[in-house]
């Protein structure tokens, strides 16, 4: 009796062993599977995404980036009626124009909206936190200091 | 909008766990005759210095079949899925290593990978085609507002960057958005293949005004801009 039992502890130890160490070790490579998938199909997304810049040269393309800033607000800003259809449409043909003529100056004038546009955003932890009257005067300011700078920039 | 509809699988490396399951039975068929040894011998000290050994060994063999830094190295062929949204697309070769240093498996042999990618993003991705379009035209427009100065040309070329450079920047975020490890991709909708259409067809007036050149109508021009416009204060992501 006690060599029978001697004799299935024996074989079923190290088995029953085994047995746990694969199953952890299949689960190990499949998590490093996973995250090798991850990786890759990133490295391919920024590949494409390279080939479709328009300029190769970084500095130049975080400018571009920065001007883009306002872009994904304008839709709230408009439906909230911070500024009508036809003012909406000159601030945009403003800065549209601007881009191509005074790229300098109006990098400089954004990055100062984005400077101030942070500051009232650090308070926004809810969605309910969202500041419009904040949000809308400096908005407005922007469209100010827009319409000088093209003022300047037509005499 | 959806910007990529192309993705990758890696199925599970099954051949990188074969040494494992060689290393496995070994183990068991050892270990077994040494504990029967042991057990069976008169002196309890020797079987104590085995079940040191054993002890010794079981832990060796434990770390090295859990920890990647310890894995039995290997570099396997596997075959990585090129996938749409709904079936398999090909399959394509590349091999599998394991990293000991950096804790993790790489590819190797990527270039064909990267090939097969980039030409069924150019020849159905549509967002990748426009956007390749949408290029082409800036740097012809740059040309024209460089040579002609004016003002409404002026306007289209800087439309054209700052709807480029958004949709650019929503799709990396969309590209990190995807890197995190509980994302997954998701399947455009009509809204989106709208969106598509609507800058499809603003590059195209733009084409087809460029084409007209020395002759400038300037009313065609405005009515471009007026769509480029509404293009970015009405989207439709």
């Amino acid at each position: 009796m006690l060599k029978i039992s001697i004799i299935i502890f024996s074989v079923a130890l190290p088995l029953l062993l085994a047995w746990r160490t694969l199953t952890v070790s299949q689960k190990v490579l499949r998590r490093l599977t996973l995250h090798l998938e991850k990786r890759v199909q990133s490295m391919l997304f920024v590949q494409l995404l390279e080939n479709i810049q328009l300029t190769t040269d970084l500095p130049e393309r975080a400018k571009l980036k920065v001007s883009s800033y306002i872009i994904p607000r304008l839709p709230r800003y408009l439906s909230e009626g911070a500024l009508n259809k036809e003012d909406m449409n000159h601030f945009l043909s403003l800065v549209a124009k601007l881009q191509i003529y005074k790229p300098d100056d109006l990098h400089e004038m954004t990055t100062a909206f984005i400077k101030a546009h942070t500051e009232v955003r650090k308070s926004y932890k809810r969605p309910d936190d969202y500041n419009q009257t904040d949000e809308h005067a400096l908005f407005l300011t922007y469209y100010q200091d827009i319409q000088t700078l093209w003022k300047e920039q037509a005499t | 909008m959806r910007f990529f509809n192309r993705f990758i699988r890696i199925p599970f490396p099954q051949a990188a766990m074969n040494k494992m399951y060689v290393a496995t039975a070994f183990y068991c068929i050892l270990m077994s005759v040494l504990l029967f040894y042991a057990f069976s011998l008169e002196n309890v000290w020797d079987s104590l210095l085995i079940m040191v050994g054993v002890a010794l060994w079981t832990t060796w063999y434990t770390r090295k079949l859990t920890i990647p830094a310890q894995f039995f190295a290997f570099k396997v062929p596997i075959q990585v899925a090129l996938v749409d949204f709904t079936k398999k697309l090909t399959d394509i070769d590349v091999v599998l290593a394991l990293e000991k240093k950096e804790k993790q498996v790489v590819l190797l042999q990527t270039q064909k990978l990267e090939a097969v990618f980039l030409a069924e993003n150019e020849a159905h991705n549509t967002f990748y085609q426009l956007m390749q379009k949408a290029k082409t035209l800036h740097e012809q427009l740059q040309h024209v507002t460089a040579t002609h100065s004016n003002d409404t040309i002026a306007e289209t070329a800087g439309l054209l960057i700052l709807m480029h450079t958004n949709l650019l920047t929503m799709a990396e975020f969309t590209e990190r958005a995807l890197a995190l490890p509980q994302s997954y991709p998701k399947k455009p909708t009509d809204a989106h293949d709208y969106t598509l259409q609507i800058i499809r067809v603003s590059l195209n007036r733009i084409e087809e005004h460029l084409q007209a050149l020395p002759h400038i109508d300037e009313k065609a021009w405005q009515m471009t801009n007026e769509r480029l416009r509404d293009g970015l204060l009405y989207p439709q992501y």
